[in-house]
């Protein structure tokens, strides 16, 4: 998973019928420093984003169409969390940036106080994987839901 | 997904029994402002997509899934003809 900004959308009218009902985000990855990490790609929104917002993006076939609840379709990215806060540990990460990706995987998680987004944050769903809990098709998985509270990745 | 502008086709005689079916077209990946980014691909279609037209196309396994249950071996797809783009780079840049 990435943390990245939702910088635009895309209108299309032909597109595969898995596509259909699910907004097309431009969405910008970042670094840590918040700097942009190679070029804007497009994927789909599972957890209703809007521009402006930072988000958690997945770049992998399976979590992406299990998220959006379109399993075996051609969808390679996908929105699946609203970013409230980063948090780094400055003990550890201030040696080397090399132990920054474990740290964030516990703080990006903490939805229980705001960062600076605190105003885009307020419009979060509390769980967003529940809003799009009855979108999945019969037969996938939702099993994924404690998983990600649990803040087990 | 990415970004993209189908610029050409490409024939091709022979190939696999699975790809005989499928319309290959180049497409040049692009930035939301619409430069070029990287080497141009060539990309099965599932939407009827033509020369000139903005796209964006999936890549990897998933890019075969517009196609089953034919196992289609391509790994870059069409999947979206692009009517137009809205968005702001600085958009919640703090």
């Amino acid at each position: 998973m990435l943390i990245a900004r939702v910088i635009g959308e895309v209108v299309t009218t032909r597109k595969h019928a898995s596509h259909e009902g699910r907004k097309a985000l431009v969405v910008q990855p970042l670094n840590l420093d918040g700097t942009n990490r190679g070029d804007a790609v497009i994927a789909l929104d599972a957890v209703d984003a809007g521009i402006g917002d930072r988000v958690l993006l997945v770049m992998e076939g399976y979590s992406a169409m299990t998220s959006v609840g379109r399993p075996e379709s051609p969808i390679d990215m996908a929105v699946v969390g609203f970013i409230d806060d980063v948090r780094f540990d400055d003990d550890v990460s201030a040696g080397s940036s090399g132990t920054d990706a474990g740290n964030l995987s516990d703080s990006s998680l903490n939805r229980g106080s705001l960062g600076s987004d605190g105003g885009v944050a307020a419009s979060a769903p509390a769980d967003p994987f529940g809003s799009s809990g009855e979108l999945l098709l019969p037969g996938v998985p939702v099993k994924k839901k404690p998983n990600r509270k649990s803040n087990s990745e | 997904m990415y970004l993209g502008r189908v610029t050409g086709c490409v024939w091709a005689t022979a190939r696999d029994e699975n790809l005989r079916a499928q319309k290959l077209l180049i497409v040049q990946p692009l930035t939301p402002e619409g430069s070029p980014t990287s080497k141009s691909v060539v990309c099965t279609d599932c939407t009827g997509a033509g020369t000139g037209e903005l796209v964006y196309y999936t890549r990897g396994k998933e890019a075969s899934f517009p196609f089953l249950p034919d196992e289609v071996p391509t790994e870059a797809t069409i999947v979206a003809i692009i009517d137009s783009i809205t968005f702001d780079r600085n958009a919640g840049a703090s």
